[in-house]
């Protein structure tokens, strides 16, 4: 079984990953434009259709954008060109425009921060973390243990109460009873679990000063492009917005795209950054067909 | 050299009435494989967490303890941490982190080792146990063996000099439990390492061990040799947890020590030349055929946990009778635990029928199977315990109508002494024994059992075993999930085999056992194909009995 199979873009360094997935988010959110908007969501749907989209996902998305969109223009009323008049309050194009950047927005960052929750994996925040706070990211790892098992632990108490007829759920009052004689139950249960585990760590020693941290993750020379590429647009993208060079206007009219030198460049800086994993997984999965048809 | 002495050591708890060690002395040389038995709670945990600084509870503490050459108080906290290994019972309990290689990591991260020595020492561990393949593992996938496997080379990777564990085969199926046994025994003979280690099932390590000591209510009754071992306590009825040969040995008059067979090989050597050979293979007295009412039936049953996944339980079928003792065995991992939760109508069949006297599962409405119909005790038996001592998680089971019944229970299983603990407090053994009483005050007509005999010593496990019968008698049905051979040959009318997510065997007791070569008693081992083949030890002294009287004749 494999324990963290999400792709080729998820076994980079914890730190390539950090730093790409902060430089693509930030970038997403501080547009304001329709192409770095587009550009952000589409890279981020690429990479999510590689692992599979279930049509309710893509149901649920489009619902919750159609929804951003066409609500904003109730509490935004700048715009000079109103298509409805709603308690004598206009709902303008120009807001509707407006809404419909800002939900793309929304759900491009929506849905990188799930790309960035599956590939960024609590092994490798604690990796992050352990590198200058061991003490720390131990605790932090025994921590994270317990949460699963609390779900699991919860269940069969249920499970073996039952059993011997003390928990009865036939109205809300019994039921009630039970799951919180459950619960205590369970809080006893888990503190005497992170007491044995707390001598464990202690028998081998956990409470003795310097303590290193170990780990597994190389950093090779794609890590290092990659990160490098990731900070320096990130940084220029940045600089193009606040410089105002790429700058879109919905109010009070809908402007016109800006199309200069920096701009374009930026555009395209912003394209090649969001399809970076998506390109990486298309690439692992040609050499893959390449080496097999070899065969 | 002395690796760890002790002398004259008493131990009470603070706050305790009586004391938890009196009067111990013994010393451990280097190299050495120490066991040590003894019934639950009689101070083994106790006397094992003294020898590790970190660990050692507090209280009262007289007499001496050296360890390594310094004191026990003066062991400096980073001698102890890397030179003193200590392995608890709980597989899951040990573990701290999510992946395999930082659970093996996690002492020499401790000790300040950089990055590549540590890469080095893991590597090298993982390589000498064999779990290469499970280095980048989630600790959450993988099986009790494996996880105490995981647990004891994360200790090794110190080199420790001392390294003591604590019944580490509680909670493991036989084969881990054998594969488990033989690494430790590897450990002592390869590298030499000193290895004190507390266990209940001694089969497996009594011939390896240079002593054996045997405590009793905090005393040390016994340190020396293992060929001694039977003759020193042949009054005790801890001597029947020693192994089959070496009781065997002793009860057919011999006296000489250092002939004494210590396992199944020098048994069956020891047999053949002082008995008479009656090449018969019958089976000594054949159970008889219970012919009453079904009590629980499950019919043509499939289960499975998801959607997509495989069968669990794949077409069951088995009918249990009104006061029968039905055991079910099987490998680990398997689906016994599943297939007793259908019986016990936690988890529900998508395909076939489960009966419970003459009615459908499924149609006993709120909460009416679990009040006198089933009652089932689970693996882990602290999941039952809600409350805050002995004494009230009874109180909550008492009605008017079994008052009687709990006091009965409780003075048998020896609970009476230990009212106003708390149930986490509790040796493994005791609460085993805690859950089996509550689950009888349920009054209920089917028992199920899931394991009851993990981590218990042999007095205990004969104590439930008459409890058992004594239930079946009275009409109640039995039905155990278990691991446990021995147990099983004592205790069940009727045994399965649980294999391919169905029963595929099932025959009585004697006839079943006699069968197997693998799941099967040590008596079983001792005679078959040299005598009649006798299930239990009991059978094997019928049989000497015989012999004799035809002697006498």
């Amino acid at each position: 079984m494999n324990d963290n199979n999400y792709g080729a873009f998820s076994a980079l360094h914890p730190l390539t990953l950090s730093i790409y997935f902060m430089s693509v988010i930030v970038s997403t959110v501080m547009s304001s434009n329709p192409v770095y908007a587009c550009a952000g969501l589409i890279g981020a749907v690429l990479y999510k259709m590689i692992f599979g989209i279930k049509f309710r996902s893509v149901v649920i998305m489009t619902g919750f954008m159609t929804v951003l969109t066409l609500v904003n223009p109730f509490f935004s009323h700048y715009g000079n060109t109103p298509l409805l008049f709603i308690n004598g309050k206009a709902y303008t194009f120009e807001a509707l425009v407006y809404g419909g950047i800002t939900a793309v927005v929304t759900a491009g960052v929506l849905l990188w921060c799930q790309g960035l929750s599956k590939c960024m994996t609590s092994d490798k925040v604690i990796y992050l973390l352990g590198r200058t706070l061991p003490k720390t990211a131990l605790v932090l790892s025994g921590t994270l243990r317990f949460i699963p098992l609390c779900r699991e632990k919860f269940e069969s108490i249920c499970r073996a109460r039952k059993c011997i007829g003390r928990f009865s759920d036939d109205n809300v009052i019994d039921r009630t009873k039970s799951l919180l004689s459950v619960f205590s139950g369970l809080a006893g249960s888990m503190i005497e679990w992170a007491g044995d585990t707390a001598s464990s760590m202690k028998a081998r020693g956990a409470a003795l000063k310097s303590r290193t941290s170990f780990h597994l993750f190389i950093f090779t020379a794609r890590d290092l492009i990659i990160s490098l590429f990731s900070c320096v647009s990130s940084i220029f993208i940045i600089y193009v917005i606040t410089s105002g060079r790429a700058e879109f206007l919905c109010y009070p009219y809908v402007g016109n795209i800006p199309v200069n030198g920096l701009s374009l460049w930026s555009y395209a800086m912003f394209i090649v950054l969001s399809l970076i994993p998506f390109l990486f997984e298309i690439r692992e999965a040609m050499i893959w067909k390449l080496r097999l048809s070899k065969i | 050299m002395e690796i760890a002495s002790v002398k004259n050591l008493t131990f009470t708890y603070n706050g305790a009435a009586s004391y938890a060690l009196k009067d111990i002395t013994f010393s451990v040389k280097k190299g050495e494989l120490v066991l040590l038995c003894g019934k639950s709670g009689c101070g083994k945990t106790t006397l094992l967490r003294m020898l590790k600084p970190e660990l050692t509870p507090v209280g009262n503490i007289t007499g001496e303890i050296h360890i390594l050459s310094h004191s026990a108080d003066n062991v400096p906290q980073r001698v102890s941490a890397e030179k003193i290994g200590f392995v608890m019972q709980s597989p899951d309990k040990q573990i701290a982190t999510q992946r395999v290689y930082s659970e093996l990591a996690l002492g020499l991260e401790s000790m300040g080792k950089q990055r590549n020595e540590i890469l080095r020492k893991t590597a090298e561990i993982s390589a000498y146990f064999g779990i290469e393949r499970l280095y980048r593992k989630d600790t959450s996938h993988l099986s009790g063996g494996e996880k105490q496997l995981v647990s004891l080379a994360s200790v090794l990777s110190c080199e420790p000099e001392l390294m003591i564990l604590d019944e580490p085969f509680s909670s493991l199926d036989p084969i881990a439990e054998k594969e488990l046994a033989q690494t430790v025994v590897r450990l002592n003979r390869e590298l030499g390492l000193t290895v004190i280690i507390a266990s209940h099932r001694i089969d497996e390590l009594f011939e390896y061990a240079d002593k054996i000591a045997v405590m009793d209510s905090g005393r040390m009754l016994f340190f020396d040799k293992p060929c001694k071992c039977v003759f020193s306590i042949a009054d005790n009825p801890l001597i029947y947890a020693l192994p089959v040969s070496a009781r065997l040995y002793s009860d057919m008059g011999f006296k000489k020590e250092e002939n004494c067979p210590l396992n199944i090989v020098q048994g069956r050597r020891f047999l053949s030349e002082n008995l008479k050979p009656i090449k018969q293979n019958t089976i000594m007295y054949d159970t008889i055929e219970n012919k009453g009412e079904t009590a629980l039936k499950l019919s043509q049953v499939y289960f499975r946990y998801e959607k997509t996944g495989d069968d669990i339980i794949r077409c069951a079928s088995l009918e249990i009778k009104c006061g029968e003792i039905y055991a079910i065995l099987g490998g680990n991992g398997t689906g016994k635990t599943t297939l007793l939760s259908l019986m016990s109508g936690v988890l529900h069949p998508y395909s076939g029928k489960i009966i419970v006297n003459g009615r459908k599962i499924t149609k006993y409405r709120f909460g009416s199977l679990y009040r006198g119909v089933i009652s089932a005790v689970p693996q882990e038996p602290s999941e039952m315990f809600v409350k805050d001592s002995v004494d009230e998680e009874l109180r909550e089971m008492l009605t008017d109508d079994n008052t009687e019944l709990c006091q009965e229970i409780v003075v048998r299983l020896g609970l009476d002494k230990l009212y106003d603990r708390h149930p986490y407090d509790l040796s493994g053994g005791e609460q085993r024994k805690l859950a089996f009483a509550k689950a009888l005050l349920n009054r209920p007509k089917i028992l199920l059992l899931d394991e009851p005999t993990a981590g218990l010593d042999c007095n205990s496990r004969s104590e439930i075993i008459a409890i058992i019968k004594e239930l079946a008698v009275n009409g109640i049905s039995v039905v155990i999930v278990t691991h446990d051979a021995e147990f099983a040959s004592e205790c069940a009318d009727r045994c399965a085999l649980f294999f391919d997510g169905r029963i595929i065997s099932e025959e009585g007791t004697k006839k079943f056992f006699a069968a197997n070569s693998y799941y099967t008693t040590a008596s079983v081992r001792l005679t078959k194909g040299i005598t009649d083949i006798c299930v239990t030890y009991e059978d094997i002294l019928k049989r000497i009995g015989a012999d004799k009287n035809k002697e006498v004749q």
